[in-house]
């Protein structure tokens, strides 16, 4: 088996396509979550014709794979498990990564799938273009695993997730066999399988290739920091924002642990004595952009913000996103390690998830930050914590059992962006009842009927997993 | 090959703020070169881990080529959400594996004449003269394409010696005081010209700039090898060097600036942290408002490199291509690489031309797409790797001197 | 049309009961919602199963910018009630012709909006169906934000009935923009489209090209005058078939189309075009549709007839699901009670 992969792929000096030394299968035992398995191989091919083959070779030994790119997943998508101990070959498309097309007169991208996320976005903006979904590990995430988790970001309120950005997926099956789902057409008139692989976390086959929609770059932004004496104020504003007559386009929350921590650290301005900072992004013509942030003001002070600073020039606004993007940062300075859950609650509920947290964060000791997509009720509740501190890790993970079950008491969902992985998988008998679940397998049988393509995840199996350690030995998590 | 023992050779700290995120990927030049994990930042901190905790050998084959391979551009650092000093953590990684699998054979040799020689400012500039005279005869072609260095040393260069104008002769008042020049190692050896230029631009601007006192190497290269105790001595030299001196120590090479600004952290000493606060690089004395406003015109089209050293470990790239776009008529092209290493990174090229020259081509590559003449750029390791691709290399000193002198 | 059976369940639970009845006599059936689509394609004498008793908004939250219904309500009663709230869901279909919301869903075809606002498949954000062995599920959930799990909401959007009886739909809404207005100019659509940002509709005919500007009225003034629009009436849209295909087909397309009308034999078409979206609406004469429908299917894309007058099937040979389409469709609705005469007609 190995064998075959090895003639299959480059294996000359820096461009050995195939890992299976101890350090090289130990770098891949998991992506950017907590759980870790021992893969059998590692196997990069350069192309899709040798992914074919790769595939193939698996299928025939009955092998299953984990499809991979980055690694930057925090669900444990790309956690090399297999049903019943078996150990999965990795398969990484990273090699992957050319823009294929950039179709400026149609407004859309051909990618590779090992493309990353923000190269896209410099490709298109020396057009005028854009692409609009943004998760927060853009700089390094590919395309392909962004297709793969359905991902998200800071511009999902008026732009709607991956899913909306994606015009056709190229999903190779377990017999190396290429189908382009959907087209570049819109109502095709038949299945819309593409939207099944775009959120398919690898189960249904390896996204070789996708048609991306990029939209032109906005004429004027306007930016707003609003402070508050409360999370419930807050949290009413965002309804009001929600209710105006125009959407804001992104709406980001952070309570006041995180405020203290991210000022102590990027110094950006931001209102030491409230509560909850809102920010706010409006995008289009400048008219529209202006009116929307009067509205803002106006409605951030009705609900009793204690400042609304709104963004003269550019670098202001550079100030005011650099308070949001040194979260991790600023954690970095606090504790070495952090849990960063996904949970989505209806917008209405938010100030009692919000409430939940912070009391769930005091139960277990643990200091715990709000950073929450405001606008789509997307919370990211990071847990602090340091791993040498003895018996922290059970606190940490019955918090974030805690935060999930709560979200689900509140009418809302598991993962927002995500997504399920091995992390939250054995959630979805709580999300939906056993017909559905029913569905969601029949669906992925009917797709990918060989079960080898990264089993074990998103669907809670009947036969027992485990073989993922959510703390492998050693202490490094 | 006994079974591997836990070991204490990490900052248990720094080895532990590392959260896997995979954030430094993408800014990873060998990572970018192979797309394996062990050959980026993440993957490298889970080698050190696992030779920490005794999982691997650190001489495991795999595990020293994973940490042997980077190339210490620490362009990871500038994106680590988690702030990792991975430089600190590849440095220590690399003393022990010095110390675990010393270089044999011609790469003991190689070394040990080499270190040796930095210290010693006649031996680099025998070694620059005869390497002058050897292109002259063309008699380097002996040496093995990747060994040979691209760059054309010129005896005219090399046997140069510097003119420094003194207080009010030269073409601008001094009133910001003294200013001294460090010329290092291979920079006195083989780049006098780009010296030149450094003192004539600080006369320029209204420094009054020194060549003395002239410690003969910063130990930077050192440092990187994983030869600890020599950069350490190093460090040592050329802060007592300077004892008794003030203002500002001016810098034209990136690598070396970058290591003397990291002196306080090496040497954990107020004295040598306060000369590392006295280090500068010439794009921090140079206004570009003021040579945009009495340079005279280069017209020239460039691209720009950034030196690792100056972008990720100083944070002055910005700085530095806003000076060098503010001399009239030079036109500044930027690379889409997104200033990633061109695999010089010392004697990296030499130690892994395998990655080396992958690197290079791939900056070869981004430079040619921007249609430029030539290439701007501030480090000598830089200079002599990417004029191996053909490129005609402009140090930022030479360009403003050109626009400055009178 | 003519029925030997029908049902008209009042709830899910009655739903289940008449699929199982339909399943005991061995019949197939076909769902049915106003009839505003299904009454325009050729259709057989099978038993209808009817969502028009399931009506009525299950719970409208205007704060979460959702809205839940049953499948049976019709677009227009869900549309009157939302703007009472100053909220929409822009998925109206091409024409006000009583189209229920499950029937918006099942088809998938939208007006012209959908070049601004997205498709009918993302604003749908949690799916309540029956499957074809009778099973009712669920898909998505009420949050606006969701990967959790297989996008089924996504797949049920434009199956055309085949994958299961849509009883409850969850929509994602979104504020009335507050004054919409048609333009039209003379220019071609490229160069009108290249100076606008983001339209929400723009519409060819063969004289004009009609743009649909929502923006704030002085962006939309400054908009307008920056690409030489004038104010004009909505255009209007020919309604016997659609055509769909890749936008950077379209022109070459319709480039095909203009010569064979301009041929002697060539009858008289239609032709209305929304170029960034790959769409055409045309109306013409069965061997001009015919014709128009091959020249579609040279160029990867597909044409819908929506008259069954005409003779004509409703969907074309590249309509022919292919062995991954079969397989999901069989996965849930393995006795193929559902319409499986669907893309045959």
């Amino acid at each position: 088996m190995l064998l075959r992969l090895r003639a299959i792929l480059d294996t000359d000096g820096l461009t050995d396509g195939l890992r299976t030394s101890h350090l090289g299968r130990a770098t891949y035992r998991r992506d950017a979550s907590f759980l870790n398995a021992d893969p059998l191989a590692v196997a990069l091919p350069r192309t899709v014709e040798q992914t074919a083959e790769v595939l193939r070779a698996c299928r025939d030994h009955g092998i299953p794979i984990t499809p991979r790119a980055a690694g930057t997943g925090l669900a444990g998508g790309a956690t090399p498990t297999g049903e019943a101990g078996a150990r999965p070959v990795v398969v990484s498309v990273a090699r992957m990564d050319q823009l294929r097309e950039l179709d400026v007169a149609n407004r859309r991208a051909w990618v590779e799938p090992g493309l990353v996320n923000a190269r896209l976005g410099r490709a298109a903006a020396a057009h005028g273009l854009r692409f609009a979904p943004d998760p927060a590990s853009q700089i390094a995430a590919t395309l392909g695993g962004n297709v793969a988790t359905n991902a998200g970001g800071i511009h999902v309120l008026t732009y709607g997730v991956m899913s909306q950005h994606v015009l056709a997926v190229e999903l190779m099956d377990l017999d190396g066999e290429v189908h382009l789902l959907d087209g570049r057409a819109p109502e095709q008139g038949g299945l819309d399988l593409r939207a099944v692989s775009v959120g398919g976390e690898g189960t249904l086959g390896i996204v070789v290739g996708a048609c991306l929609r990029l939209l032109p770059a906005p004429p004027a932004t306007g930016t707003l920091l609003a402070g508050f004496p409360s999370l419930d104020a807050a949290a009413a504003t965002v309804g009001a924002l929600v209710t105006s007559d125009r959407l804001p386009d992104a709406v980001e929350l952070m309570d006041a642990r995180a405020i203290e921590l991210v000022e102590g650290y990027a110094q950006a301005g931001y209102p030491q004595d409230a509560a909850a900072v809102l920010l706010l992004e409006y995008e289009g013509l400048p008219a529209g952009v202006d009116a929307g942030a009067a509205t803002a003001e106006r409605l951030a002070s009705e609900h009793g913000a204690t400042s609304v600073v709104r963004a003269a020039d550019s670098d202001q606004r550079a100030r005011i996103w650099k308070g949001r993007k040194a979260v991790a940062g600023a954690i970095a300075k606090q504790a070495p390690d952090f849990y960063l859950q996904d949970v989505v609650v209806p917008r209405s509920r938010l100030g009692e998830m919000l409430d939940t947290v912070v009391t769930i964060g005091e139960r277990e000791r643990l200091t715990i930050l709000n950073v929450v997509h405001a606008g789509d009720g997307n919370l990211h509740p990071f847990i602090l914590f340091d791993r040498r501190e003895p018996d922290v890790l059970d606190r940490v993970f019955a918090a974030g059992h805690d935060i999930v079950e709560t979200a689900l008491r509140l009418d809302g969902t598991v993962t927002g962006e995500h997504g399920v992985g091995i992390e939250k998988r054995d959630f979805l008998g709580q999300v939906f009842d056993a017909d559905s679940l029913a569905v969601q397998q029949a669906v992925r049988d009917a797709i990918e009927p060989t079960r080898l393509a990264n089993p074990d995840k998103v669907l809670p199996t009947t036969v027992g997993c485990g073989e993922a350690r959510m703390v492998p030995e050693g202490a490094w998590v | 090959m006994t079974d591997p023992q836990p070991m204490s050779i990490f900052d248990q700290d720094q080895l532990a703020a590392c959260v896997q995120c995979g954030f430094c990927l993408s800014s990873c030049p060998t990572y970018e070169v192979t797309h394996l994990e062990e050959h980026g930042p993440r993957g490298r901190i889970l080698a050190m881990r696992l030779a920490e905790e005794g999982e691997l050998p650190l001489t495991d084959p795999d595990l020293a080529a994973s940490l042997t391979t980077c190339v210490q551009c620490r362009a990871c650092e500038a994106v680590c959400p988690s702030l990792v000093e991975f430089g600190a953590l590849m440095e220590t990684a690399r003393a022990e594996l010095n110390e675990r699998t010393p270089p044999r054979g011609l790469r003991r040799l190689a070394h040990a004449l080499g270190f040796r020689a930095l210290v010693r400012r006649t031996a680099v500039r025998v070694a620059s003269v005869g390497l002058a005279v050897a292109q002259l005869l063309r008699l380097d072609r002996v040496l093995p394409d990747g060994v040979r260095p691209a760059q054309r040393v010129r005896l005219r260069h090399v046997l140069r010696r510097y003119r420094v104008p003194r207080g009010g002769r030269g073409s601008a008042p001094d009133d910001r005081g003294e200013a001294f020049v460090f010329l290092g190692c291979v920079m006195d050896g083989m780049f006098r010209d780009v010296h030149q230029a450094t003192i004539d631009v600080l006369d320029a601007v209204g420094y009054d700039p020194r060549i003395e006192p002239s410690p003969p190497c910063c130990g930077a290269l050192s440092a990187h090898a994983g030869r600890e105790d020599e950069a350490h001595r190093m460090a040592r030299a050329t802060i007592d060097a300077y004892a008794g001196t003030t203002g500002p120590i001016v810098v034209d090479a990136a690598g070396c600036g970058a290591a003397m600004k990291e002196y306080g952290t090496l040497l954990g000493t107020p004295e040598a942290q306060a000369f590392s606060e006295r280090v500068v690089d010439l794009c921090e004395v140079v206004d570009a408002a003021e040579v945009a406003a009495i340079g005279r015109s280069v017209p020239l089209t460039l691209a720009y490199q950034a030196p690792c050293h100056l972008r990720n470990v100083q944070g002055l790239a910005d700085q530095a291509r806003t000076l060098v776009s503010a001399i009239p008529g030079l036109t500044l092209l930027e690379p889409d690489d997104e200033q990633l290493c061109c695999g010089s990174g010392g004697i990296y090229s030499l130690e892994q031309p395998g990655f080396g020259d992958a690197m290079l081509a791939r900056k070869d590559a981004s430079l040619a797409r921007t249609g430029a003449h030539g290439v701007v750029s501030g480090n000598p390791g830089c200079a002599m790797q990417i004029a191996r691709a053909g490129w005609d290399i402009h140090h930022p000193a030479q360009l403003l001197a050109r626009s400055l002198r009178g | 049309m003519t029925t030997s059976t029908s049902w008209e369940p009042a709830d899910a639970d009655e739903m289940v009961a008449a699929l199982a009845d339909a399943r005991s006599a061995g019949q197939a059936v076909e769902v049915r919602g106003s009839g505003s689509v299904l009454d325009r394609i050729p259709g057989g004498d099978e038993p209808v199963l009817s969502t028009a008793a399931l009506d009525g908004i299950v719970d409208h939250a205007p704060e979460d910018l959702t809205v839940t219904v049953r499948a049976g309500m019709a677009f227009d009663e869900l549309a009157q009630e939302l703007a009472q709230h100053g909220q929409e869901c822009p998925i109206e279909p091409i024409v006000d012709d009583g189209a229920t919301v499950g029937g918006r869903l099942a088809t998938g075809l939208a007006g012209p909006r959908q070049l601004g606002a997205g498709r009918v498949r993302d604003w749908v954000l949690r799916v309540r169906f029956i499957t074809g062995d009778g099973h009712p599920a669920s898909a998505g959930g009420v949050t606006v934000k969701d990967v959790t799990g297989y996008d089924v909401c996504r797949l049920m959007t434009g199956s055309w009935g085949t994958l299961g009886v849509i009883t409850e739909v969850t929509l994602k809404l979104r504020p009335i923009p507050r004054q919409p207005a048609w333009f039209a100019t003379e220019t071609p659509d490229p160069t009108v489209a290249a100076r606008l940002y983001r339209p929400a509709a723009v519409v060819t005919t063969a004289e004009r090209t009609h743009v649909l500007l929502e923006e704030h009225p002085d962006d939309a003034a400054a908009q307008a005058a920056d690409a030489g629009l004038e104010p004009a009436a909505a255009p209007t849209f020919p309604a016997t078939a659609r055509a769909a295909l890749d936008p950077a087909a379209l022109p070459g397309f319709l480039a095909e189309l203009q010569h064979a009308n301009s041929s002697p034999e060539g009858a008289a078409l239609q032709v209305t075009a929304q170029g960034q979206l790959g769409l055409c609406h045309l109306d013409g004469s069965a061997d001009a549709l015919a014709r128009a429908r091959s020249v579609v299917e040279r160029h990867g894309g597909r044409l819908l007839v929506l008259d069954p007058a005409l003779g004509l099937a409703a969907f074309g040979s590249g309509h022919a699901p292919d062995a991954m389409t079969n397989r999901v469709t069989a996965a849930l609705d393995p006795d193929g009670r559902l319409a499986p005469w669907r893309w045959e007609r």
